[in-house]
């Protein structure tokens, strides 16, 4: 495993260093975060011995700095580095320490980043001990992998009222949950039940075009209700994540707004208080920012979808899943 | 009531006012999004499985379930006859929800049962059981194939793939979640 994976990483910096991306290496310990209400940070604090001490934080992914360097001109980077999860629960597909893939391409969108992530894994096949990652992928969009598995129109669910309907037909819970639930919950709750687990595992399998009702700052589609972002599953694990990433500063800053407003009320029942949030962030988009696709990509599961692996212990090393 | 974050396999939940035995969970936290646990639940009254999601925040209701050893004495075709261990005295639990257990627990032994208000929730099978082989045909001679396997049938009446070299009379371990052959047991 342990060749498998160092040759893996090679072959994945190889295939991003002869297309001319830069690599990369950003901050593992942050003075701040993006606020991102669904992830909780590890923090710790770092003392000086005459100017007291500070919050820092291990980074939950690489995203803030390498978008700064993006806005600085680097061009198109990408980076294999550690980040840190807290409060996910510690399984077979989890570790709170993982290695995350991250790319950024100037001038292109999600599509043109669906075809570069194939290509990576056609580029992978000669590891391809599974037999899955090398195969012809499919490409659904999540609308119509909602009807396909689920019978389930989700492009007239995007009232409220009516995804809770959907819901309550399928579910057999009814709890006050249901009825407080926001739309991306209800949304997470049936795709999560009746939608992944029945998408192909014995290829990869893209879906594209999630819905904007899940906030994140990937660009809206205008005059429908989708962004533009796709998420890819192999073996039935969600492997990568992907956007055209948002450049309007007006609505880099309402995103930010509206996360720093969420961001207490995650942490009411945690013993620390929220991240610092890097207020500066926004500001990288005041002026012309060319336009840009963000890939992030759990490289353990990758290797673990390669080699055929069930856990993610099998693939990493020293893992953490034994502590609590 | 407890968090669906800290629901674990095995537990017993009520939902809409009937006992649930979580047989199935797995945590997943959505690329953008909120953190949920993916539950399957089995009812043990009626065999029946739902499939549920839950943001991993929810709160669920648990039901404090008791424990007791119990002992199978055997099975008449619609209901296990079990004996409590303390008192001796004796109960039935219907088949329904339970049917794969009768391939499971060998007359005479003693199983932990889980109680829900008088309600048999689960019978708890251990994880891996050593049973007698009680019909199993020879091998054919000269079969050195590595990897041949042949289906035999356990005291329970259970059928399970194995090794060839297996014989009828020998003791093996059985995976009872599985229901697959782990080894040969050498008495």
């Amino acid at each position: 495993m342990l060749r498998t994976r160092s040759s893996v990483i090679r072959r994945i910096r190889d295939f991003f260093t002869l297309q001319d991306y830069l690599e990369v290496q950003t901050p593992v310990l942050s003075p701040d975060l993006i606020p991102e209400p669904s992830i909780i940070p590890f923090q710790t604090r770092m003392h000086h011995p005459f100017r007291g001490s500070r919050e820092l934080y291990l980074v939950p992914s690489p995203e803030v700095h390498m978008k700064k360097l993006l806005s600085w001109g680097s061009g198109s980077i990408f980076q294999i580095g550690t980040c840190f999860r807290n409060q996910e629960q510690i399984g077979h597909l989890h570790n709170p320490e993982f290695t995350m893939l991250e790319w950024y391409t100037m001038h292109a969108d999600f599509l043109d980043s669906l075809e570069m992530m194939k290509d990576l894994l056609s580029d992978l096949s000669s590891f391809d001990e599974a037999g899955i990652c090398s195969r012809d992928p499919v490409v659904m969009t999540v609308s119509e992998a909602c009807w396909n598995y689920a019978r389930f129109d989700l492009e007239h669910c995007q009232d409220i009222d009516m995804l809770r309907e959907a819901v309550e037909s399928k579910e057999h819970v009814e709890t006050e949950a249901i009825r407080s639930a926001t739309w991306e919950e209800l949304f997470h709750r049936l795709f999560l039940t009746w939608v992944e687990p029945e998408l192909p595992a014995d290829r990869p399998c893209f879906l594209t075009h999630y819905p904007r009702q899940i906030d994140c700052l990937a660009k809206d589609i205008p005059g429908t209700p989708w962004k533009e972002r796709w998420e890819v599953y192999l073996s039935g694990r969600e492997l990568a994540n992907c956007f055209s990433e948002e450049i309007s500063y007006d609505k880099v800053a309402s995103y930010y707004c509206r996360s720093s407003v969420e961001l207490p009320g995650r942490y009411r029942d945690l013993p620390e208080p929220p991240p610092l949030v890097d207020h500066s962030f926004p500001e990288l988009y005041r002026s012309d920012h060319g336009s840009c696709s963000g890939t992030a990509l759990g490289v353990d599961r990758l290797i673990m979808a390669l080699t055929g692996a069930q856990d993610i212990r099998g693939v990493i090393l020293f893992p953490l899943s034994d502590i609590l | 009531m407890i968090k669906a974050g800290a629901i674990d396999k095995g537990m017993a939940l009520l939902i809409k006012g009937q006992p649930y035995i979580v047989v199935d969970r797995e945590f997943v936290n959505p690329g953008k999004g909120s953190a949920f646990a993916r539950l399957k639940l089995k009812s043990p009254q009626t065999g029946q499985v739902l499939r549920e999601t839950m943001k991993t925040q929810d709160n669920v209701e648990d039901i404090t379930v008791d424990d007791r050893d119990c002992q199978y004495l055997y099975f008449d075709g619609e209901a296990y006859h079990f004996m409590y261990t303390d008192t001796y005295e004796q109960f039935t639990i219907q088949v329904e929800g339970f049917e794969d257990k009768q391939y499971l627990m060998k007359e005479g032994e003693t199983f932990r049962i889980t109680f829900w208000e008088h309600t048999p929730l689960d019978i708890v099978i251990p994880y891996k059981v050593v049973y007698e082989v009680t019909e199993a045909e020879d091998a054919i001679k000269g079969d050195t194939v590595t990897g041949a396997s042949k289906v035999v049938t356990i005291e329970t009446g259970l059928r399970v793939k194995v090794p060839i070299f297996i014989k009828q009379g020998e003791r093996i371990l059985v995976n009872t979640e599985t229901k697959e052959y782990i080894e040969r047991v050498n008495s």
